[in-house]
């Protein structure tokens, strides 16, 4: 089975985004802001967070996709096309006209991916990448589990607020309080210091009254709920919870190349976007889902149409298409660490049972920060921010035993003990993806075993 | 299976597909005893002899805790770091199964929860360090009590022995000693008692090996294995390329001895032993020979890239975690061909021998 099964859900979604581009094209190009849209991030603080952002409803997202279930890929060029016309943009040529007489665009977006300026262009992202590393990435969070620094929860607020733009200034008001739980969970954690086994001699899950740091040489900081807290904070912020909608809000501006270029930073992207480089955050785990390639595809072409403004359907077409692929990517990388922990969980072997809890709690970072996602009411996205809804994310997080408002009441532990529910649970967590995403049952075999790319 | 084919492409897509099979007239039985009995054996006895002389030397110095001690148990410890790193490229078998390689190299080392078991503790010996987590044992911990985090001697000597009188970090550093000699030597006690016939009957009734093939699968994904060790841990971390691409200079390995060039040059000459089945004056059948025998090129490929690594981690200015910042492009250039030889031997040497490659799915995090 192919990743390209998977995508036999986009030319919906796709189709979708078209029809929301049709009535926001005008708002979108009239709408002013910085080159960029990054600096006004580097202005925030955090008390700007709920302010800064658009106020809509997550439902558009919804009702998007119930409502489009019949329209086709052909379609959404066909009115990607009709809107360009009608809003009369003039292209950069002037023999580039439709028989109308109005500016059609004749960009043909290059092969290759091109960014000369990227770290000029993208400097606020890149520096927000900075700063989640210094949290939780190899800083703070990781040292503290190392035993190489200590972690109170003064020093992680700390972290979380340093520097211009900081972390904090850019996490969404829905996302912020699962990070204040995390953090104070992750003190508890790392004051709780190194445990040889969370589970007792009979089997049973045994994590005292804050877990601890355990796993040999990966050193996980797991909490009394089963939860590898560190996880659930790099993973969240790199999605929905910081960087994803953080790029959702550079879409609600002027849209130029240098805004793409901020938007493949906070992706995860390096300078090149070369596969075969350094990439983080999303775009190691795009790449990891076989999804590299058509965001990078996406970037490409945004960028190019963002040259010309009478390109701007086509521009805000691919905007959408890397935004589809992005989110989807994350929840197909969930359902992937979902599936695999199944065995490791029901393992002889402890540190297998570790690592079903690491990689049970990096699939739940990826789709808890898309929680509260707002659809911004300009630009291509103000049709939906993402495909899933909040319900859709509190339904997965319940399946997988989280306690949303206090993490260390979950209950992931009860997967490494024998007789667990885990396959069962799994198994409904792909139910709930494939019925959001509008994904075929044989699509969750590219998900299994996905091919990188 | 599947699983195996998949986590193969994430990594290099296509080198699963094992090319023709090389002509069935090498003595691959003759080349596996000769690897085992002339390089793999022999340099595990070297690290548990080197080890032997890391505790003899660091109870000199808690008996005589003066800088002449300290520095003869720091060269100590550099020569059984040496002796380690040089088997990193056969460190499978004994090694995974007693979890011998965490117990001796796990790092960085978690000196906060160390110390913190040093204050708690009220006897301190070889039992209390075996039952510390693998981050506070073996070669790591060893530095860092040896070099200091200030890699200040002096000041190393006034925190093992408090004005003069040795205390309880001399205690858990003679402890953590005697513990690593026990690790190392139970490895070269499995691999001369049970894992020599059990990898040298590979094909021939080996229970682990049911086919000669599966043992040079062994081989040769262990060596890209190391090599990996060299491209990612060692150089892509340092330089931030797993990160944001800025430099991060605390997490070269040996941060305290600023042993890390001398760390990857050691990996790379037991990968080449391993490679030439050759140790010392001894000189026996490899992987070397066995390459000959279907692609020359593909041999000499691999000897030139060890070359050029070998001489581009030597041109790196001491030490790494300077080096990644002020010389940061030189360092690139090293990651550069640290990735060749990952490479030759994950592509090339796959292809050549038609291996089966088996990668994790390790993520980086």
């Amino acid at each position: 089975m192919s990743t390209h099964h998977v995508h036999k859900s986009l030319p919906i979604l796709l189709a979708l985004a078209a029809g929301a581009c049709t009535t926001t094209a005008e708002t979108s190009t009239s709408s002013s802001s910085s080159s960029s849209g990054a600096a006004s991030a580097g202005a925030s603080s955090t008390t700007n967070v709920s302010s800064s952002r658009p106020a809509s409803s997550t439902s558009a997202a919804t009702s998007t996709i119930t409502v489009s279930s019949s329209t086709t890929a052909s379609s959404m060029t066909t009115a990607s096309s009709d809107t360009t016309a009608s809003s009369g943009t003039t292209g950069s040529s002037g023999d580039m006209t439709s028989s109308s007489g109005t500016a059609v665009c004749a960009v043909t977006p290059p092969s290759t991916w091109a960014a000369p300026d990227f770290a000029a262009n993208a400097a606020n992202a890149l520096a927000l990448r900075a700063r989640l590393e210094a949290l939780a990435g190899t800083g703070i969070m990781r040292t503290a589990e190392q035993g190489t620094s200590t972690a109170l929860l003064s020093e992680l607020n700390a972290v979380l607020n340093a520097e211009t733009p900081s972390l904090a200034s850019v996490v969404t008001p829905a996302f912020l309080p699962v990070i204040t739980d995390s953090f104070e969970e992750f003190a508890e954690v790392a004051a709780a210091g190194p445990v040889a086994s969370l589970i007792d001699g009979g089997g049973q899950w045994a994590p005292g009254a804050a877990g601890g740091i355990t796993g040999g040489t990966g050193a996980r900081g797991i909490n009394e709920g089963g939860i590898e807290v560190r996880q659930i904070v790099h993973k969240g912020l790199f999605t929905g919870g910081a960087f994803y909608s953080e790029a959702v809000r550079l879409t609600t501006g002027t849209i130029n190349e240098a805004t793409i270029d901020s938007i493949a930073a906070l992706w995860g992207g390096n300078p090149t976007l070369d596969p075969a480089g350094s990439k983080v955050h999303s775009a190691n785990y795009s790449f990891g889902m076989g999804y590299h390639a058509r965001i990078v595809t996406s970037l490409i072409a945004a960028k190019a149409y963002a040259a010309d403004g009478a390109c701007n359907a086509e521009r805000d077409a691919a905007i959408v298409t890397l935004f589809r692929d992005w989110e989807l990517s994350m929840f197909a990388r969930a359902l992937f660490y979902a599936n695999g922990a199944i065995v490791k969980a029901q393992s002889a072997v402890y540190l297998d049972k570790v690592a079903a809890l690491h990689e049970l709690a990096e699939g739940l970072g990826l789709v808890w920060g898309y929680h509260g996602v707002t659809t911004p009411n300009a630009g291509p996205l103000s049709g939906g921010a993402r495909v899933s809804t909040d319900a859709v994310i509190e339904s997965l997080l319940t399946t997988l035993k989280v306690n949303r408002t206090d993490l260390g009441a979950s209950n992931l532990g009860d997967y490494v003990e024998a007789g667990s529910t885990i396959q069962a649970d799994s198994a409904a967590a792909e139910e709930i993806v494939r019925a959001a995403f509008g994904l075929q049952s044989g699509d969750f075999a590219a998900i299994r075993t996905p091919t990188p790319g | 299976m599947q699983r195996v084919w998949s986590l193969c492409l994430l990594v290099l897509a296509g080198a699963c597909t094992t090319s023709n099979p090389p002509a069935e007239t090498f003595d691959r039985e003759g080349m596996l005893r000769a690897m085992v009995d002339v390089v793999i054996i022999p340099s595990f006895q070297a690290s548990v002899d080197s080890a032997t002389a890391l505790h003899t030397s660091v109870g000199a110095l808690c008996t005589t805790p003066d800088t002449a001690a300290l520095t003869a148990a720091q060269d100590a410890w550099r020569t059984a770091r040496r002796d380690w790193k040089r088997t990193l490229a056969f460190q499978f078998g004994p090694v995974e199964e007693l979890l011998a390689g965490s117990a001796v190299d796990t790092w960085p080392t978690a000196f906060i929860f160390l110390e913190g078991g040093i204050s708690g503790a009220t006897v301190i010996d070889e039992a209390f360090v075996h039952g510390r987590s693998e981050s506070q044992r073996g070669l790591p911990a060893l530095e860092y009590l040896l070099f200091g985090t200030a890699r200040d001697n002096a000041a190393a000597l006034e925190r093992l022995a408090p004005a003069g009188t040795p205390g309880p970090r001399c205690q858990y550093l003679v402890a953590a000693a005697s513990e690593l000699t026990t690790n190392l030597q139970a490895v070269v006690d499995a691999w001369r008692n049970q894992y020599r016939e059990e990898f040298t009957s590979a094909g021939k009734g080996s229970a682990t090996y049911p086919t000669v093939k599966a043992a040079v699968d062994q081989v040769v994904n262990q060596l890209v294995v190391a090599s990996e060790a060299i491209a990612g841990a060692r150089l892509a971390q340092p330089l931030g390329l797993r990160a944001t691409g800025a430099p991060e200079p605390t997490l070269v390995e040996s941060p305290f001895s600023d042993n890390a060039a001398a760390d990857m040059l050691d990996i790379l000459q037991g990968m080449e032993n391993l490679h030439r089945c050759r140790l010392g004056s001894e000189d026996s059948l490899g992987l070397d020979d066995f390459l000959r025998s279907t692609s020359a090129e593909t041999d000499a490929s691999v000897l030139q890239e060890i070359e050029e690594l070998r001489a581009g981690l030597q041109s790196i200015p001491a030490p790494l975690r300077i080096a990644v910042v002020d010389h940061n492009a030189l360092v690139h250039t090293v990651y550069q061909h640290s990735r060749d030889v990952k490479r030759v031997f994950g592509t090339n040497v796959v292809a050549a021998l038609g291996v089966t490659l088996v990668f994790n799915d390790n993520d980086g995090d």
